[in-house]
C-alpha cells in the first residue's frame, strides 16, 4: 500500500466532463469523505486514447505529452474511468515518449488510479455509508478487468451499502460492445454485442447496471433508450455517493 | 472456395452476416460451449499459469531459433528417408504437391484436417487437375460436402447445427434423415472407410515438427490422421515454416495445452507421429514434407509482429472473441478468422490486403486471456492499426478527423468552444436532443445528451477558488 497522499488531483475524462458531470461530482464527494483535498486542474481535456486506438499515434502522443505536463506534479491522480487510467498507465509507453516526457510517465503511471482502486487499495476503505435498495448488475469493463485487474474493489464497496443486491451476470466478463471508435465504425456489431449484455442484465432481474466506465454505460444506455428497456445505467461512484435514484 | 477471389471487406461482410444470421445461430451456442469446456479443463490445473508461461517461453525460443531447428530437422529427415520440399508461397506449394501426386500416378488424395492446406487452397487446385481431394475429418467432410470452407480453425463445421448436417447427409449421401450425432458419425465413417482402403496418396497438416527426432506430429480425434499416414503408399505432409518444436517433451506440453484450449479435452484421442517411410517396405513408401513460407518469414522479420508465430492454432481466441461469437468465421473472408486471423492475415499479406481486420475489435482482451501461448493480440491489432494509418495519404479524411481531434483536445479554450457549439446544436435539434444524428453511433442507438453544464463549470460553482478547494 502506498503512503496515503493528503491531496488528490482529479482527472475527469472529456466525455465525463460533458455528458456525465454527476460522476465527477460523486468522485469529488467520495474523496472528500476520506478527508482529502481535491484539486481539479482546469486545463485538462482528453488522455488521447481515441486517437491511439485508431492508430494515430502522433496525435495521441501530442495529447499524452500535454496530459503529462498538466499532471506531472500531482501527488496522486484519480479518475472515475478505468479505460482512461489504463491508457495512461499502460499505453503511454507505446507512444515513443522521449526524455523528460518518458521519465514523467514512468513516475506518474505509479501515481494514477481508477477511483475504486484508490479507495480500496490505497486508502483501505471497506465500508460505504448509505443505502441503495435495488438489484444492481455489475458489468466489469474490459479495460478495468483485464488491463488494471479491477473487479473486487468496486464490488466490495457496493456490497458494503445497505439494502443493495449486487448480482453477477451470466458471462459477466464478456465485452458490452463499446470499444471506443469501434462503436461507431462497426455500429451494428457493437449494438448486437450490447444487446446480448442487456439480455443477461434483464435475466438477472437487475433494475440497474453499473460499471467503472461511463463509456460502456453510455453505449448500453443508448440501446436501452432506443428500445425503451426497463434498465437504468448509473456509474458506481454515483451509487456510492448516495445519489438517490429518480422515482 | 477461393480466398484469393474473395474480397476481404470485413466491414461489409459483417453487416450482411448480422442481417442474415438466424435468431439462434449455432456459432453463438458452440462458442459458448467451447469457452466453458476450456474453463473446466483450465480449472483442473492449479499451475495452469506456470504451464502457460513455460509454453510461451519455449514457443518464443523456438521462433527465435528457427534456422537452427530447421537444420536439425533436415538432418533427421535425411536419415529417416523423408523428402523435403520448400515452398515460398501457396502457388509453389500447390505445384509441388501436384507433381508428387502425379508421380505417384494417383487420382485421389485423402486428407486429414489441415488449415495450411486450406491456406494454399489445394483442394480446388487438385480438382482442376483431375485429382479428387477427399476430406476425412468429419467436420471438414461436412463443409466439403456443402461446398464451403471451414468457419473455424479447429471446429470446421461449428456454424452448423446437427439438423443442418442431418439434412445434408440425407440429401447428398441418400441416407435416411437423422440428427443423432453418433448416427451421423457412423454414416460418415461408413462412407469414408471405403475411400481409405483405396487411397494412394495421403495428405496431412503437421501440428508440430519435432527438431530433436524429426517426427511429424498430427493431432486428431477421429483416427483419420493415422489412416491417412499409414494406408497410402505416398504421404504428403504440409508444414508451416514456424510450426517446429524443440523436443518430444515440448510436444507433450504443447499437445496438452492445445487439447485443453481447443476442445476442452485433457488430450485429443490421437496424437500421430510420422517418422518416415516404413523401412520394411510397407506403407507409406514415401513421405514428402513441404515446408511452406507464404508470408511467415515476412512476419518473422518484424520483431513486433513475430510473437504471432507462437500460435499453435487451438482456436481458443475465436471462441472467446465477442465479435466471432456474433458472426462466426465467414465474414473474415480468409482461412484464419477471429482474433488470430485478424492479426495473422494482415501481418502475412500486408495490412492493405485486409484493411478492416485490425479495426473490427473492441480490444476487450478476451483473446489474449484465452491464448495458451500468451500472444498479445490486442497489442498486435493496435500495431496493425498504426501500420494501416501510416498508409493513408495526407488528404485522407480520417487523418483530418484526428488532426482536428488533436487540435480541439490540445487546448481547453478550443475544447470549450467546440463542446459549447455541439451542445447548442444538440439542444436545438429538431425533435429534441435524443434525435440528434451522430454518424455511426445513432444508426442503432440513441445519442448521449450533453449535460447543461459541464463538470468543470459545476466544480467551479461549488468551490470558491477556481484553481482548487484550498478553502474547503
Amino acid at each position: 500500500m502506498a503512503a496515503t497522499p493528503g491531496r488528490v488531483h482529479l482527472f475527469i475524462p472529456c466525455f465525463v466532463d460533458q455528458f456525465f458531470p454527476e460522476t465527477g461530482l460523486a468522485t469529488v464527494q467520495l474523496l472528500r469523505r476520506q478527508g482529502l483535498e481535491v484539486v481539479y486542474e482546469r486545463e485538462q481535456t482528453c488522455c488521447g486514447q481515441p486517437a491511439f486506438n485508431s492508430g494515430f499515434h502522433r496525435d495521441a502522443a501530442h495529447l499524452a505529452k500535454r496530459f503529462l505536463r498538466l499532471f506531472r506534479d500531482a501527488e496522486a491522480v484519480v479518475a472515475p474511468s478505468a479505460s482512461c487510467v489504463a491508457m495512461v498507465r499502460r499505453h503511454y509507453g507505446e507512444l515513443g515518449l522521449q526524455g523528460e516526457d518518458a521519465s514523467t510517465w514512468e513516475s506518474l503511471r505509479t501515481r494514477i488510479w481508477e477511483l475504486s482502486e484508490f479507495l480500496v487499495d490505497v486508502l483501505g476503505v471497506k465500508q460505504v455509508p448509505g443505502a441503495f435498495p435495488h438489484r444492481v448488475a455489475y458489468h466489469p469493463s474490459c479495460h478495468g478487468l483485464r488491463e488494471l485487474g479491477i473487479l473486487k474493489q468496486p464490488l466490495s464497496l457496493l456490497r458494503s451499502m445497505k439494502g443493495i443486491d449486487v448480482v453477477e451476470l451470466n458471462d459477466q466478463e464478456r465485452c458490452c460492445g463499446f470499444g471506443g471508435t469501434f462503436a461507431a465504425k462497426f455500429s451494428a456489431l457493437s449494438v448486437a454485442m450490447g444487446e446480448d449484455k442487456l439480455e443477461a442484465i434483464e435475466k438477472s432481474g437487475a433494475s440497474y447496471v453499473t460499471a467503472t466506465d461511463d463509456s460502456c454505460l453510455m453505449h448500453l444506455a443508448g440501446i436501452i433508450s432506443r428500445r425503451s428497456l426497463p434498465i437504468r445505467t448509473l456509474h458506481y461512484a454515483r451509487i456510492l455517493a448516495g445519489e438517490s435514484p429518480e422515482p | 472456395m477461393s480466398y484469393a477471389n474473395r474480397p476481404k471487406e470485413l466491414k461489409r461482410q459483417l453487416g450482411s452476416a448480422l442481417r442474415t444470421r438466424s435468431s439462434d445461430p449455432p456459432f453463438k451456442r458452440n462458442t459458448r460451449k467451447a469457452v466453458s469446456a476450456r474453463a473446466d479443463r483450465v480449472a483442473e490445473w492449479p499451475d495452469f499459469e506456470e504451464r502457460r508461461a513455460r509454453a510461451t517461453a519455449r514457443r518464443q525460443e523456438a521462433i527465435d531459433t528457427l534456422a537452427e531447428l530447421h537444420g536439425q530437422l533436415r538432418q533427421h529427415w535425411a536419415k529417416n528417408g523423408i523428402t523435403v520440399h520448400e515452398a515460398r508461397d501457396d502457388n509453389e506449394a500447390r505445384h509441388i504437391a501436384l507433381s508428387i501426386v502425379r508421380a505417384a500416378g494417383a487420382k485421389r488424395v485423402l486428407k486429414s484436417k489441415s488449415m495450411l492446406s486450406e491456406e494454399i487452397e489445394i483442394n480446388d487446385f487438385l480438382e482442376q487437375h483431375g485429382i479428387e481431394a477427399v476430406e476425412t475429418d468429419l467436420g471438414e467432410y461436412v463443409v466439403q460436402l456443402r461446398g464451403e470452407a471451414p468457419s473455424h480453425i479447429t471446429m470446421p463445421a461449428m456454424h452448423l447445427s446437427r439438423q443442418n448436417i442431418g439434412r445434408l447427409f440425407a440429401k447428398r449421401l441418400g441416407v435416411e434423415y437423422t440428427d443423432d450425432p453418433p448416427a451421423l458419425t457412423q454414416i460418415a465413417r461408413r462412407t469414408l472407410r471405403r475411400q481409405f482402403l483405396s487411397a494412394e496418396v495421403g495428405m496431412i497438416g503437421v501440428n508440430f515438427a519435432v527438431a530433436e527426432t524429426g517426427h511429424l506430429a498430427t493431432v486428431t480425434n477421429e483416427g483419420n490422421g493415422r489412416m491417412v499416414t499409414t494406408l497410402p503408399r505416398v504421404v504428403i505432409a504440409l508444414l508451416g515454416w514456424e510450426r517446429v518444436t524443440q523436443s518430444l517433451e515440448d510436444l507433450a506440453q504443447l499437445w496438452q495445452l492445445l487439447s485443453r484450449s481447443a476442445t476442452g479435452q485433457r488430450a485429443t484421442v490421437y496424437l500421430n507421429l510420422t517418422g518416415g517411410p516404413d523401412p520394411e517396405g510397407g506403407c507409406p513408401q514415401q513421405v514428402h514434407v513441404i515446408v511452406i513460407d507464404n508470408g511467415r518469414k515476412r512476419i518473422h522479420a518484424d520483431r513486433e509482429m513475430r510473437e504471432v508465430l507462437r500460435c499453435i492454432r487451438c482456436g481458443a481466441c475465436l471462441n472467446a472473441c465477442p465479435v466471432y461469437q456474433q458472426v462466426g468465421g465467414y465474414p473474415y473472408g480468409d482461412v484464419y478468422p477471429g482474433p488470430i486471423g485478424a492479426v495473422f492475415t494482415p501481418a502475412r499479406e500486408g495490412v492493405r490486403s485486409a484493411p478492416d481486420h485490425p479495426f473490427a475489435s473492441s480490444l476487450c482482451g478476451a483473446c489474449e486471456e484465452a491464448c495458451p501461448v500468451s500472444i498479445p493480440l490486442p497489442k498486435l491489432l493496435l500495431a496493425l492499426r498504426k501500420q494501416r494509418t501510416e498508409l493513408r495519404s495526407a488528404f485522407d479524411p480520417e487523418r483530418g478527423l484526428w488532426r482536428s481531434f488533436r487540435t480541439v483536445m490540445g487546448s481547453r479554450r478550443i475544447y470549450e468552444a467546440a463542446t459549447a457549439f455541439a451542445r447548442g446544436v444538440q439542444f436545438i435539434w429538431p425533435g429534441g436532443p435524443k434525435k440528434m444524428v451522430i454518424p455511426g453511433w445513432t444508426d442503432h442507438r440513441d445519442p448521449p445528451v450533453f449535460a447543461k453544464r459541464s463538470f468543470r463549470e459545476q466544480f467551479d460553482d461549488r468551490n470558491a477558488k477556481p484553481e482548487g478547494p484550498e478553502n474547503g
